[in-house]
């Protein structure tokens, strides 16, 4: 069988397995010599085959293979590059986040999703390096955003008051400010307050959206009358997520659906009515 | 050779250099996708397994609402609605919108998967005939059924967005048979730059032929049948080189209605599809060019070389006659309906390549290949074409 086969064979099969037998696969895939062709596949012309190499490199936790993505860091391609930094971040020694940043080229280009998945790595073993990112001004929005969102998931509040600051900063019409309070919803922690109470005044239907989204999620008692008002606001998006955020403040929520659902102008009645429905709360 | 006014002489040699050039200019833009396309399968993506695609975009795949229009479906409808259910996405929702059905496609939903009537609060952004019920199946929680009134295929997708509630929507066509990890190749475009895609299509392929069990595609074989196998050719050209050409240069004006992922937002934001045209794809497509160009954003529509769904194709001459008239039709009717972007420079690209090669494909390209062929005979009664010239090439 080509050599070539055996490779991607090997790497079809450990992708469709987990555990004791993931790791026996690769034991035995490191004996038939796969991670040397997929280093040697580190040169080749093609992009794809560049590719392959990387993400099957990706599977094998030894020096060799980690030197190799290392090197590949300063690839010509950024995506091959991305590719690369993800697989060493899954790894025990992780270059530093500064670092990978740098060689990424983060700064001077686009950012994809996939950046959220290399911080988050990160978030969990050295928050510190990805909070100095969020906390880098000359680094590009998209990419402290991602940072923030990475910190986010990882559930760390050390950076609450830091979001806070920035979203309380942040113009009203900006992309950034919806972000922010998207961010300090997914954290859920209490001291998100005037952030998300400013967010819900905004003329930025994104902004009140998030805004609508954490203060459900805080479960933060003192936006419910906002967000009783907020169920009258032209955009649908910013009466359903009020709506959806007065269910999540529980009986003081509702009560104001009630209200609304009553006594509201149209698109309120219509919003609150609704919701009460559909969540069975209907009077 | 006949005798003839010199006028008509000069006439005839006008005609013939016009068709001769449109002829050219068609070739030159082949050519030219040729090349975008080759260039663009050069760079594709490595072909990755499913579950190495899990493993990549798992906890970050945006969800996705699958709007399915139904009308008349009750034959295969419960075999569609069991093939969407089982994609491979993390966070899905399958919205089925039956589009006032004469036969019983919305007893055998309601019955099949014990679903119950529902509030739901949805938005009214886009217009579509009324809703007559919303239903939701207890056991079943990523499905949920539209009933309305009959008001045609866009009215129904119209519905089905309107009440989706995730970031990014899949219009497909009933009878689309989706490979099982369609949404996870389909979704990558918008992972890789998130802040910029707008729009995803995919590759679309022949089913005639294939061997099929429950709504999915198990073997791939080539039809027997003349005519849908001169398609499987067909379809190969139009996908992997011109809409992967186009998708390259950024000019792809048309995402087909058999499979798109589209941002919701940005479809509410044009009206979403058209109810007043048979070529409500290509229309949606064009207007969020227009719109991106408008308001000056970057943006992305792409189209990805991945085989995503599969289609029957018409087996008859009758059928295939139908179906191609409608997308001439459809074509026309955008073109027509946003002539004003035709070599506009304000829309650059798209205006210039993008409407250029529907100007010279679709709009002139049927008549001027006609004619070509209407011509040769008195063309060669006027003397001004050489069959000895033929001759002697040979």
């Amino acid at each position: 069988m080509a050599d070539s086969v055996v490779t991607q064979l090997t790497l079809d099969l450990i992708q469709l397995v987990r555990g004791a037998e993931r790791i026996q696969f690769i034991g035995k895939a490191a004996e038939l010599g796969v991670p040397d062709r997929l280093r040697r596949q580190l040169r080749s012309f093609s992009r794809r085959r560049r590719m392959i190499a990387v993400q099957g490199l990706a599977l094998f936790d030894d020096a060799l293979s980690r030197e190799a993505l290392l090197d590949t860091l300063g690839d010509r391609d950024d995506e091959i590059r991305l590719a690369a930094a993800l697989a060493l971040g899954r790894g025990d020694n992780r270059p530093g986040l500064d670092e990978l940043v740098a060689r990424l080229g983060l700064r001077d280009h686009r950012s994809s999703l996939l950046t959220v998945t290399l911080f988050r790595h990160y978030a969990k073993e050295a928050p510190d390096e990805v909070q100095a990112l969020v906390l880098d001004t000359d680094l590009p929005l998209s990419v402290r955003l991602a940072a923030i969102e990475a910190q986010a998931v990882s559930g760390d509040y050390r950076l609450v008051p830091a979001i806070v600051e920035l979203g309380l900063r942040a113009p009203d019409d900006s992309e950034e400010l919806p972000r922010y309070l998207h961010a300090l919803g997914r954290i859920g922690h209490p001291a998100a307050r005037d952030a998300v109470l400013a967010g819900l005044a905004s003329n930025s239907m994104p902004a009140r959206v998030a805004a609508a989204g954490a203060a459900g999620r805080i479960a933060l008692l003192e936006s419910a009358d906002q967000l009783a008002g907020l169920l009258d606001a032209p955009e649908w998006w910013v009466r359903f997520r009020s709506a959806e955020a007065l269910l999540q403040l529980g009986d003081t929520g509702i009560v104001r659906l009630r209200e609304a659902a009553a006594s509201g102008g149209e698109l309120a009645r219509e919003a609150a009515a609704a919701m009460l429905a559909e969540r069975g709360l209907a009077p | 050779m006949i005798s003839a006014p010199d006028w008509l002489f000069r006439a005839a040699e006008i005609v013939t250099l016009f068709v001769i050039a449109c002829g050219l200019i068609q070739i030159l833009f082949y050519i030219v996708q040729l090349l975008f396309a080759a260039l663009a399968l050069h760079r594709r993506p490595a072909h990755a397994s499913t579950s190495a695609l899990w493993d990549r975009f798992g906890d970050i795949a945006p969800s996705i609402a699958i709007v399915a229009p139904a009308y008349n479906e009750e034959v295969t409808i419960i075999e569609s609605v069991e093939a969407l259910l089982a994609l491979h996405y993390p966070d899905f929702e399958v919205i089925v919108v039956n589009d006032g059905s004469k036969d019983a496609t919305l007893q055998t939903l309601i019955d099949h998967y014990s679903m119950r009537p529902v509030a739901r609060y949805h938005d009214r952004a886009l217009a579509h005939q009324p809703i007559r019920g919303l239903y939701a199946a207890p056991a079943r929680p990523r499905l949920f059924l539209v009933d309305k009134q009959n008001g045609g295929k866009a009215d129904a997708m119209n519905a089905g967005i309107n009440v989706a509630r995730t970031p990014l929507v899949c219009v497909i066509d009933a009878d689309t048979l989706l490979e099982p990890d369609a949404l996870m190749r389909a979704v990558r475009p918008f992972i890789d730059d998130p802040a910029r895609t707008v729009a995803v299509g995919g590759t679309i392929r022949i089913a005639n032929g294939c061997r099929v069990e429950g709504g999915r595609v198990v073997e791939a074989r080539l039809p027997r049948n003349f005519f849908a196998l001169m398609q499987v050719v067909e379809y190969l050209r139009a996908f992997l080189m011109a809409r992967l050409g186009l998708s390259e240069m950024q000019t792809l004006l048309i995402i087909s209605g058999a499979f798109g992922l589209f941002r919701r937002n940005s479809v509410i934001d044009v009206g979403g599809f058209s109810a007043d045209t048979v070529g409500e794809d290509m229309e949606l497509v064009v207007k969020l060019h227009r719109r991106m160009r408008d308001l000056k954003r970057p943006y992305r529509i792409v189209y990805i070389p991945e085989p995503v769904s599969w289609t029957e194709a018409p087996e008859t001459a009758a059928i295939l006659g139908n179906q191609r008239a409608r997308w001439q039709r459809g074509s026309l009717e955008t073109f027509r309906a946003h002539k004003d972007m035709f070599l506009n420079p304000r829309y650059g690209r798209i205006g210039l390549v993008g409407f250029g090669q529907v100007w010279i494909v679709d709009v002139i390209g049927p008549i001027v290949e006609v004619a070509g062929y209407l011509l040769v005979p008195p063309l060669w009664m006027l003397g001004l074409i050489s069959f000895d010239y033929v001759r002697s090439r040979r």
